[in-house]
């Protein structure tokens, strides 16, 4: 395939490379899931930290319906627009090029920190297993293998790096179930789950309940990055909304057991703090095979995780670049392997400074701070998607029910996340936001008369009602 | 030398050998094929 | 299309490295600025009468004590664990400096793209001669 299509570009026929669309509804869910699932392994449980055990609860359910809403409106937004920009895409079509960037950023900024803490997990549990010999390790190396191999895995082709996520992804969520089935007695022998003596009122208040809506993100942060696939799927109006509603569904279900096996384990003080909060359940409760699996199954997310991100963080650069928002040399599509090889290299480098910037606090916050950016944005890109272009105007894959009402929930809740995370991590916060004023300045002064004004509106759309 | 550092050197070792031929093959690729030929993806189109 | 359709300028290589640096740069920078401004995780100071360190003291009741020596832990090392806390103090002057930066940013965001937004509809449809309606 590859030599051909060489030979008749080189011969100067005007032949045209594109992404490979060889994706099912399974690749969608391990993308979206694979994404996301480290989150119940860690990090969800800094929300016990800031709110309480119920408190972490409430933020679950209450975060989880925010991410419902995003789940229904992204399906509806990207059933209609496919492509591998993902909300990118979709803000260029419906608010603007600067919007469009921003957004952009926020997709390129949130995985490729994410990918950076994944990493970094890997790290740190190959150094932790290294202790446990007498042995000290170094990190440092097992961070950068992890971000090549991945990257590497990227390159040669989208098909094996969902499949091969698909794998990791399901063992990581069966290994949650097992650990549940194990707690509870219901697998067998009793249940050895002390909810009554160790769960306490809310050490803070409601304001701790709603300063834990910040982390209880993480249960959930990534899932609308299956839209990155839109332009790899074979039928991107089916496949998008089914993965990514099953994906929500899966998530739901996991940290719901994720945090009715840890509540009745684990001290909430410690489980605030805990770095790894789902393995140290395997532990106390005394089974090695449990153990072992909740070890694997850690090792497991984090790494589908760090897959997935490079595959959306690339997917997402590539998209601005071919606009040439972002320097037009990294929109290559390599001729055999068909990805964006030019976008997944260049953020090998950024991946591993992230990761070796020992800030962590401040590139999670970064990260979450650019998801949410991005779900306000959501809110009101469904409002005038459906003012834009009325139901039946076009045709939309999915249409999803009760709009305005997911949208209202979405801003309303989007608004207390910010509040949440302005009680305790203000600073960062603010220079974030700078960040993206900077950036929108420079983009709007700058970069923006590089771009092609009406080649950018790809979509075979009627012009917009009202412009 | 035990086998933790010897993990340490290999590790270093895979990372580079990875990276060296991702960028040996985008320096091939951008050699063998044209820059406008590998910059013809547009959006929305198959 | 508009026949005047807007022709960008083919961007250099240099220039092109320029740009992605740009970037770069700016994102260090705001990875930094938390640091530089003083602390991340706003905690309220320590305690001022520090309590003996034992599972009563911490108010760990035989369970959760029980579960705290399996994790490896005496009264000791829980206890700067147990007594670290979250401050939720309000500010209203930095809570109202938040709201207007974010309110700010989306207004401008969401003004100077409509206006883009204008143009590439214009080009991409052909400038409409008279309103709609």
């Amino acid at each position: 395939m590859g030599t051909t299509t060489a030979a008749t570009a080189a011969s100067g026929k005007r032949e045209k490379i594109a992404l490979l669309k060889v994706l099912g509804p399974v690749h969608v869910w391990a993308l979206g899931v694979g994404i996301v699932l480290v989150g119940e392994y860690m990090g969800w449980n800094f929300s016990v930290a800031k709110g309480g055990a119920y408190g972490a609860l409430i933020a679950c359910w209450v975060i989880g319906l925010l991410y419902t809403c995003v789940a229904m409106i992204d399906s509806e937004v990207t059933s209609t627009v496919a492509a591998a920009g993902g909300q990118y895409t979709q803000a260029k079509h419906i608010i603007g090029p600067l919007m469009a960037f921003n957004v952009g950023l926020y997709l390129v900024m949130a995985y490729t920190m994410l990918e950076a803490a994944d990493a970094l997990v890997v790290g740190d549990l190959l150094k932790a297993v290294a202790a446990q010999y007498g042995a000290e390790l170094d990190p440092r190396p097992f961070v950068v293998l992890t971000i090549a191999l991945l990257a590497w895995l990227n390159y040669r082709g989208v098909f094996m790096t969902l499949t091969v996520n698909f794998v990791i992804t399901a063992f990581a969520f069966v290994a949650i179930v097992v650990l549940f089935l194990g707690a509870t007695g219901i697998g067998g022998g009793g249940s050895v789950l002390l909810h009554r003596e160790l769960l306490v009122d809310l050490p803070y208040g409601w304001i701790g309940v709603l300063a834990a809506l910040q982390f209880g993100m993480w249960y959930y942060l990534g899932i609308e990055g299956t839209c990155q696939a839109a332009e790899e799927v074979r039928s991107a109006g089916r496949s998008i909304p089914l993965g990514t509603m099953g994906g929500m569904m899966t998530l739901l279900i996991a940290a719901s057991l994720t945090w009715y096996v840890c509540s009745g384990l684990i001290p909430w003080e410690y489980l605030g703090q805990a770095t790894t909060p789902l393995y140290d359940a395997a532990r106390l409760m005394g089974s090695t095979e449990l153990e072992v699996l909740l070890f694997i199954g850690t090792l497991f997310a984090a790494v589908a995780s760090a897959n997935g991100c490079i595959n959306d963080a690339s997917r997402a650069w590539f998209s601005m670049a071919r606009d040439r928002y972002m320097p037009h040399w990294f929109g290559a599509v390599h001729p055999r392997y068909r990805t964006p090889y030019r976008a997944i290299l260049f953020l090998i480098p950024i991946a591993v400074s992230f990761a070796f910037t020992g800030l962590l606090d401040q590139v999670i916050t970064f990260s979450i701070l650019s998801g949410l950016l991005g779900y306000t944005f959501m809110s009101f890109n469904i409002v005038r998607f459906r003012r834009l272009w009325p139901l039946g105007s076009i045709e939309r894959g999915y249409v999803h029910p009760y709009h305005p009402l997911p949208c209202i929930v979405l801003g309303l809740l989007c608004a207390a996340t910010y509040f949440a995370t302005y009680l305790g991590y203000g600073t960062s916060l603010l220079s974030i936001m700078a960040f993206y004023i900077l950036v929108s300045i420079w983009f709007v002064l700058r970069r923006y008369r590089y771009v092609k004004r009406g080649e950018q509106f790809t979509m075979p759309w009627p012009r917009p009602k009202g412009y | 030398m035990d086998i933790w550092t010897a993990l340490e050197y290999a590790a270093w070792a895979l990372s580079f050998v990875l990276i060296g031929w991702m960028l040996v093959d985008a320096r091939f690729v951008s050699t063998t094929y044209g820059e406008d030929f590998l910059l013809s993806s547009r959006e929305g189109e198959e | 299309m508009d026949d005047k359709a807007y022709r960008p300028p083919v961007q250099k290589g240099l220039g092109q490295f320029v740009d992605a640096l740009v970037v770069l740069a700016l994102v260090y920078l705001s990875l930094l600025a938390p640091l530089l401004l003083g602390g991340t995780a706003a905690e309220s100071a320590e305690p001022e009468q520090k309590p003996a360190a034992t599972w009563q003291a911490l108010q760990q009741n035989p369970t959760m004590q029980a579960q705290w020596e399996k994790l490896g832990h005496t009264p000791e090392t829980a206890e700067p664990i147990v007594t670290r806390k979250f401050s939720y103090d309000i500010e209203p002057w930095s809570l109202g400096l938040t709201v207007a930066v974010i309110v700010a940013y989306f207004f401008f965001v969401l003004r100077v793209s409509d206006r883009e937004y204008r143009e590439v509809i214009n080009e991409r449809f052909g400038r409409r001669t008279g309103r709609e309606e």
